[in-house]
């Protein structure tokens, strides 16, 4: 564990302290928000698990793995990226920074205050700290529910605002996400996906919360609309400064966006570093691989070479596995690979990875595949 | 050319003549809704719709048949065996049916929503331990309950209620906890909760109104099946005491003359039969209504 701790107090973004927030937060009296050591550090995780319990009345123990040990930190104002394939634990992990599940080991820090000791009060009032965009937009509005009480209802919950005051407060946010104004009498099913998209991020930002979730939140947009949105965040975050956490497997948009980024696989964290870092000096073969896969993306180096193909599907990790996470799929796991987990090594300025091997240059990594696929090709 | 114009004003007129029928067929599909407004009227005023006095007893005119004439009086279902006027006591009967059902329904519908939307939207231990008594309860032998309930209370309408309210408030429960695990898994109950919204809040704005429409259909299905409880308690003696009215003991006094004079029994049981088949009927309609699929 002791090599995720240095993960979790290396603070990867130089951001002043947000003194902007807090003379609105002394504005609008909302709950004291105890400032940590690092101030600058809005959201931290620490050693974060999370089990799941697979059930079964004749084997006890089957449990899943959703997320072992993930330590890092997110700088005010900065945007996280997290990325990894469907399975990796990456919207687990959005969960866990929100309080939307307990995790099973380990700490959320949000603005200074760890979620699992909070009460349920406590929680509720932080809340307005922390808001979700979700995946689908389709699903994620009330469909019985008109804008104006869709919109408004942030407000009631935290009795924020009167009854008056809520008309022109929910226009306001129609104005902020680019919605005409007459939209308020409207139910959800009379938007376009894009539209609908742009009322769950309103709602999310109702409040002026520091610290958004975006779970894949171009997921289920067309191509043309996710730009859109995209420019919406940005936005978003220079007016407001907020932190983001953003998850996608969509690569470019994570490279966009993002000012570190987070490769999951199998509910680890196997390299964490800045964008450039992650994205020009990828130095876990899983990151390569996944660089590869998108050829748009990858540095030079990497278009130039040969894709680098993974086989096989990512195993279910359960309890007792043993080794790094990555070894039934990795062109160069060796026996050590199936026996010890990987330390999370710090490469020089707070680029993690958890690789023995690391770095790992492409050419090694390419050279391994060929003889790999020579050698299956021989056995047929 | 005369001939081309002629076919489509034929087809025209033969689909707004079948468009006709449809529509009057979708209007007739309401039937129930008359029987009921009926029984409904009748359970409000029954002095009004009712010829005599339901209790009026008449030795001199007793068991006699349908379209009976004494002096002035015209007893157009017969008399029972102490000369009451049988249509009297049927309009006069609507009334604690009507009553009770609907209350029973009212008492067991709210509780038993309530229960099942709470044991479905709080996770852990509280839901388990509501759903584990429901099916509990609907163990129970309904008439069994229904005995020991009135004889620790003593037969009355309000008892009446209390054991219906009773033995069927799980029915709801068990559609309010389906629907509402269903309900509270979707993004935007997560998003009101993620939004700090309270437990009650999340009930009442995002998973009572979702559970709304199936708890309807149930309980005016159940409107119907309450009808006939409270005749079968009254039939048994549990329900409402003579001499006041009711279906159930109309049914039961009448049934030893059932091969002498058919009706006493029959007659009740005729506008029993009708009351419960429309309210059933309704129901399937409102179900057809909510029900956007159909």
């Amino acid at each position: 564990m002791n090599e995720a701790e240095g993960a979790g107090g290396s603070s990867l973004g130089d951001l002043p302290t947000n003194s902007g927030r807090q003379h609105l937060a002394a504005r609008t009296g909302r709950v004291e928000v105890i400032e940590g050591k690092k101030p600058e550090d809005l959201v931290k995780v620490e050693n974060l698990c999370k089990n799941y319990s697979l059930g079964g009345f004749r084997s006890k123990n089957r449990v899943l793995r959703a997320v072992s040990d993930v330590s890092f930190t997110i700088s005010a104002g900065r945007t996280f990226g997290l990325v990894g394939e469907t399975g990796s634990g990456k919207s687990t992990i959005g969960k866990l920074t929100l309080g939307l599940e307990t995790p099973s080991w380990g700490r959320v820090m949000v603005a200074g205050n760890d979620l699992a000791l909070l009460s349920k009060k406590e929680l509720r009032d932080l809340r307005r700290e922390m808001q979700p965009v979700s995946q689908d937009p389709y699903s994620a509005l009330n469909g019985r529910m008109r804008v104006r009480d869709i919109l408004g209802e942030p407000f009631i919950i935290h009795k924020t605002a009167d009854k008056r005051e809520l008309h022109s407060l929910v226009q306001d946010l129609l104005e902020l996400v680019d919605l005409p104004k007459d939209a308020i009498d409207r139910f959800p099913h009379q938007f376009s996906g894009g539209q609908r998209q742009r009322l769950v991020i309103a709602r999310a930002v109702a409040l002026r919360p520091r610290f958004v979730v975006a779970d894949e939140p171009l997921s289920a947009l067309d191509v043309s609309v996710q730009a859109q949105i995209i420019n919406l965040f940005k936005k978003l975050q220079r007016e407001f400064n907020l932190t983001y956490l953003f998850i996608s497997h969509d690569l470019s948009v994570v490279r966009y966006l993002s000012d570190v980024v987070g490769v999951m696989y199998l509910g680890r964290l196997v390299e964490l570093g800045t964008r450039d870092d992650v994205f020009s000096d990828a130095s876990h073969p899983y990151t390569q691989a996944l660089l590869a896969s998108a050829p748009a993306v990858g540095t030079k180096k990497l278009v130039e070479k040969r894709r680098l193909h993974l086989y096989g599907d990512p195993p279910a990790v359960l309890d007792g596995f043993s080794g790094c996470v990555f070894n039934s799929r990795c062109p160069i796991a060796e026996s050590r690979c199936f026996e010890q987990t990987p330390e999370f090594r710090d490469l020089g300025e707070n680029h993690m990875v958890a690789c023995h091997f690391a770095p790992v240059s492409v050419d090694v990594l390419s050279k391994a595949v060929e003889r790999r696929s020579a050698k299956a090709e021989s056995q047929d | 050319m005369s001939q081309t114009k002629v076919a489509p004003d034929f087809l025209a007129r033969s689909t707004s003549r079948k468009m006709k029928a449809f529509r009057l067929r979708k209007v007739l599909r309401w039937w129930p809704l008359l029987i009921i407004l009926i029984a409904l009227v009748a359970a409000a005023f029954p002095s009004v719709l009712a010829p005599y006095n339901p209790d009026l007893t008449n030795l001199a005119a007793r068991l006699e048949g349908p379209g009976f004439r004494y002096g002035a009086q015209h007893f157009l279902l017969g008399t029972d065996s102490l000369g009451r006027d049988v249509l009297s006591r049927v309009i006069w009967g609507v009334r604690p049916s009507v009553v009770v059902a609907v209350v029973a329904v009212l008492v067991a519908g709210v509780s038993g929503s309530t229960l099942g939307i709470v044991a479905g939207t709080i996770e852990g231990g509280v839901g388990t331990i509501i759903m584990r008594f429901a099916d509990m309860v609907l163990s129970i032998p309904f008439f069994l309950l229904a005995i020991l309930v009135v004889a620790a209370l003593g037969p009355s309408l309000v008892n009446v209620v209390v054991v219906l309210a009773l033995v069927r408030w799980p029915i709801y429960a068990r559609v309010a906890y389906g629907q509402s695990i269903e309900v509270s898994k979707r993004e935007s109950v997560r998003s009101a909760i993620a939004l700090g919204a309270r437990q009650w809040r999340v009930m009442r704005y995002h998973i009572l109104p979702e559970v709304l429409a199936p708890l309807i259909v149930v309980a005016t299905l159940e409107v119907g099946s309450m009808i006939v409880y409270e005749a079968a308690l009254s039939f048994i003696g549990l329900g409402t005491q003579p001499p006041a009215p009711s279906w159930g003991s109309m049914l039961s006094e009448g049934e030893q003359y059932v091969s002498t004079a058919w009706w006493i029994s029959t007659f009740p049981g005729l506008a029993l039969f009708v009351l419960a088949l429309s309210v059933n009927r309704l129901g399937d309609l409102i179900r057809d209504v909510l029900d956007p699929k159909s």
